[in-house]
């Protein structure tokens, strides 16, 4: 089923926020400049940030994937008191539908964008990169471009579902 | 092309060669530390909460999920008594869960307890419950059934 980006966007809101805050406070981690910051549109992309071109391949590399760590982990976070009622026992809450909604649209929104992709790949093949780092980093940016490609197949509401979910369950696993 | 010699926002000299972008070391930091705005502080404040207040649950919402796992491991191997002990543990925490008295109630039936056998297929009246479950529930009405015919031939 195809559904247009923007409103798997709007639905999801709050990922794609998570986001731009995570490349953000990376920017901030790493010392690099931001230029102009867009948390959510209505657009295409829904949101954006611009910011200097980082000194060295390894902030790229941080900012690039910032939002795969961030919105990971949050995601699972949050979900994480309420996925049991709700995936498991199908008698949450309201609070608790709404907080594993909030979880999987964080971590689904986890993957770096095309355009993240973009933007390492061009500092990788920049002169003077040492290959070894070509080396090291193009399989990284191999793999956020087939996350992108993923998410034609819902491959990134497959990964909010898994995070969302896998955290209770293990903890369940280890329990019994 | 000339090479800028001061910061793009104010007029000090730029920082060390490396960058692309000429800026002086306070105003690159300045917009590294680009703020967040007061929306999102707010926002995150209000997830947080509701994140804890939803974490209160959650220790006794796992125990739930541990003692229905159990529950469906002692059904398997036949073991009726300790399942219908574990579903009803994860049914304290879920009184409404069609999930957990499904099998619980098959549970019941397997264990010959007709009272709460009854008490349970009452409560699940209505409700859609797993195809497997409603064949398992179908199969032990059977059997009552079967049973009670014997018995009135006896009589």
């Amino acid at each position: 089923m195809i559904i247009p980006g923007r409103l798997i966007a709007l639905v999801t809101f709050p990922g794609v926020i998570v986001h731009e805050i995570a490349h953000q406070l990376f920017c901030r981690l790493c010392g690099v400049a931001v230029l102009d910051v867009c948390y959510f549109r209505f657009e295409s992309p829904a949101g954006y940030v611009e910011h200097e071109p980082p000194r060295r391949i390894s902030q790229h590399v941080l900012i690039g994937i910032g939002p795969f760590i961030v919105n990971s982990l949050l995601g699972a976070f949050i979900a994480l008191p309420s996925a049991v009622a709700v995936l498991q026992f199908e008698a949450g809450t309201v609070l608790d539908y709404i907080l594993v909604w909030l979880g999987v649209s964080i971590a689904m929104h986890a993957f770096p964008s095309v355009a993240d992709a973009k933007s390492i790949w061009q500092a990788i093949w920049s002169e003077g990169t040492p290959t070894l780092t070509r080396l090291m980093v193009t399989p990284v940016v191999g793999l956020i471009y087939l996350g992108a490609l993923g998410s034609f197949l819902w491959l990134d509401l497959a990964y909010g579902v898994v995070l969302a979910v896998g955290f209770p369950y293990l903890l369940v696993s280890l329990l019994t | 092309m000339e090479e800028r010699t001061v910061c793009e926002m104010c007029d000090n000299p730029p920082e060390d060669e490396g960058y692309e972008l000429p800026l002086c070391a306070n105003c690159r930091d300045e917009l590294s530390r680009c703020p967040f705005p007061l929306w999102v502080k707010l926002i995150s404040g209000l997830v947080l909460l509701l994140v804890l207040i939803a974490f209160v649950n959650f220790p006794s919402s796992l125990r739930a999920a541990a003692a229905f796992e159990r529950g469906n491991k002692a059904k398997s191997k036949g073991n009726y008594p300790t399942a219908i002990l574990e579903y009803e543990r994860a049914l304290a925490r879920f009184p409404d869960s069609t999930v957990t008295m499904a099998p619980l109630a098959a549970a019941c039936g397997w264990d010959g307890d007709l009272r709460k056998f009854a008490y349970y297929l009452e409560k699940l009246d209505g409700r859609e419950i797993r195809a497997d479950l409603a064949d398992e529930i179908e199969e032990i009405l059977l059997e009552f059934e079967d049973l009670s015919e014997m018995e009135g031939d006896e009589q």
